[in-house]
């Protein structure tokens, strides 16, 4: 499992399947095909994750859209985020190299 | 060769099914699948996955239920049987309208699933899970008490977009022999290979369906009091996927992600209850009143929450 630092850079893998379903996002891994439902705040954070983000930047928003503290949503988001790379949806880059 | 209208298709078959109504001969449009024997099945090239059951192909499946009896079925609508002298019609017949119109189904990207089904109020009620779980007992005591019996088993929902409906499989009603006793039906032949499960001589239908599907209930066990639960988000996909005849199959003959997008359609449609029951026969009737009151609930279009 990848640490996530705050300069982190969270990427959507293409490697799956997405449709709604009632209040949840539904994934399937297209090659193992397992399948993960996403509802209230994981559904938003999927959402967040369309463009690649800093896990920073996802701090941000999250903290600005819900009544929670930047300590409890960083453990919280960043346990998902693992769950989310183990299910191999994501990939969590370490910071992106700075432009010369 | 003999036409047939099974599971919403129509079928010419040099194979006699003694249950079933052949097609008047007036009919005259083209069979959508063809059944007929031969020497030798032959068998897929460059499998995808074979064993001593099975070899799964490109749009080409073949199933060896026994060391006298192979079919093979390609592109949808060719059903190809070779038989030995130790293969009985009885056999030919249950394999036919069950594994092996499974795989047909899943080659016509059509989705068969595992359940019994009921009408209540016009409207017609399945009952999906595992073997064992009750589906046919459970449709046979609704049946006693004056809802239509649909099928047992399988029946396969139709292509269409809209209200899911369902043409049921032509299989013939199977119950344990304490089942069959407890609810008063006379038996009928025993099943081949079990050796306490016995035919029930039912009805058929007035009509020959597709039949809209009003819901489906999940079956349960439940220690506790009989509870009815609407099943919602990704659980709904999966139990559907679950509830899929011959799911194991599925994989092999089409593309997994077709498959999830046409099966989320679906899902999307069709309402899933979660339907657990204690299993005991003393407890079986408080169960069958909450489940009428619910099916008679969503078929006047309660939500059934």
């Amino acid at each position: 499992m990848t640490t996530v630092g705050m300069d982190s850079i969270i990427v959507r893998k293409e490697n799956h399947l997405e449709t709604p379903l009632d209040d949840e996002v539904i994934l399937m891994h297209a090659e193992s095909g397992e399948i993960y439902g996403l509802a209230d705040t994981a559904r938003d954070i999927w959402v967040a994750l369309r463009e690649p983000i800093s896990f920073g930047a996802l701090l941000d928003r999250l903290v600005e859209a819900f009544d929670v503290t930047r300590e409890v949503c960083g453990a919280e988001v960043g346990d998902f985020l693992a769950r989310l790379e183990r299910a191999g949806m994501i990939e969590i880059r370490p910071r992106a190299p700075s432009a010369p | 060769m003999i036409g047939y209208r099974i599971g919403g298709l129509h079928v010419w078959s040099e194979f006699e099914f003694p249950n079933l109504a052949p097609i008047e001969k007036t009919v005259r449009e083209p069979a959508d699948v063809v059944v007929r024997f031969c020497d030798e099945v032959g068998a897929p090239r460059d499998p995808r996955f074979q064993n001593a059951l099975i070899a799964a192909g490109e749009e080409d499946f073949l199933f060896r239920p026994g060391p006298c009896l192979s079919f093979r079925i390609q592109a949808g609508r060719d059903i190809a049987i070779a038989r030995g002298p130790g293969a009985t019609d009885d056999e030919v017949r249950v394999y036919l309208t069950g594994s092996v119109w499974g795989a047909l189904c899943h080659q016509r990207r059509l989705v068969p699933l595992h359940c019994s089904a009921v009408a209540c109020k016009g409207r017609t009620f399945g009952f999906a899970g595992p073997s064992g779980a009750g589906k046919s007992t459970l449709a046979a005591a609704l049946a006693r008490r004056g809802h239509a019996h649909v099928c047992d088993d399988v029946c396969v929902f139709d292509a269409a977009d809209g209200a899911p409906r369902v043409n049921p499989m032509p299989k013939d009603l199977k119950l344990w022999r304490d089942a069959a006793e407890a609810l008063g039906y006379a038996r009928g032949p025993r099943v081949l290979g079990d050796l306490e499960k016995y035919y029930v001589p039912l009805p058929t239908p007035a009509a020959d369906g597709p039949f809209e599907m009003a819901a489906l209930y999940l079956l349960s066990d439940a220690g506790a009091a009989p509870a009815i639960a609407r099943v919602q988000g990704g659980a709904r996909l999966r139990d559907l996927l679950a509830s899929i005849y011959r799911s194991e199959w599925l994989n092999l003959i089409r593309p997994p992600a077709e498959v999830f997008v046409q099966v989320a359609a679906l899902a999307r449609r069709l309402k899933i209850f979660r339907f657990s029951r204690p299993r005991t026969m003393a407890r079986f009737e408080e169960g069958l009143a909450l489940l009428e009151a619910h099916m008679a609930e969503v078929a006047e279009g309660g939500e059934g929450s």
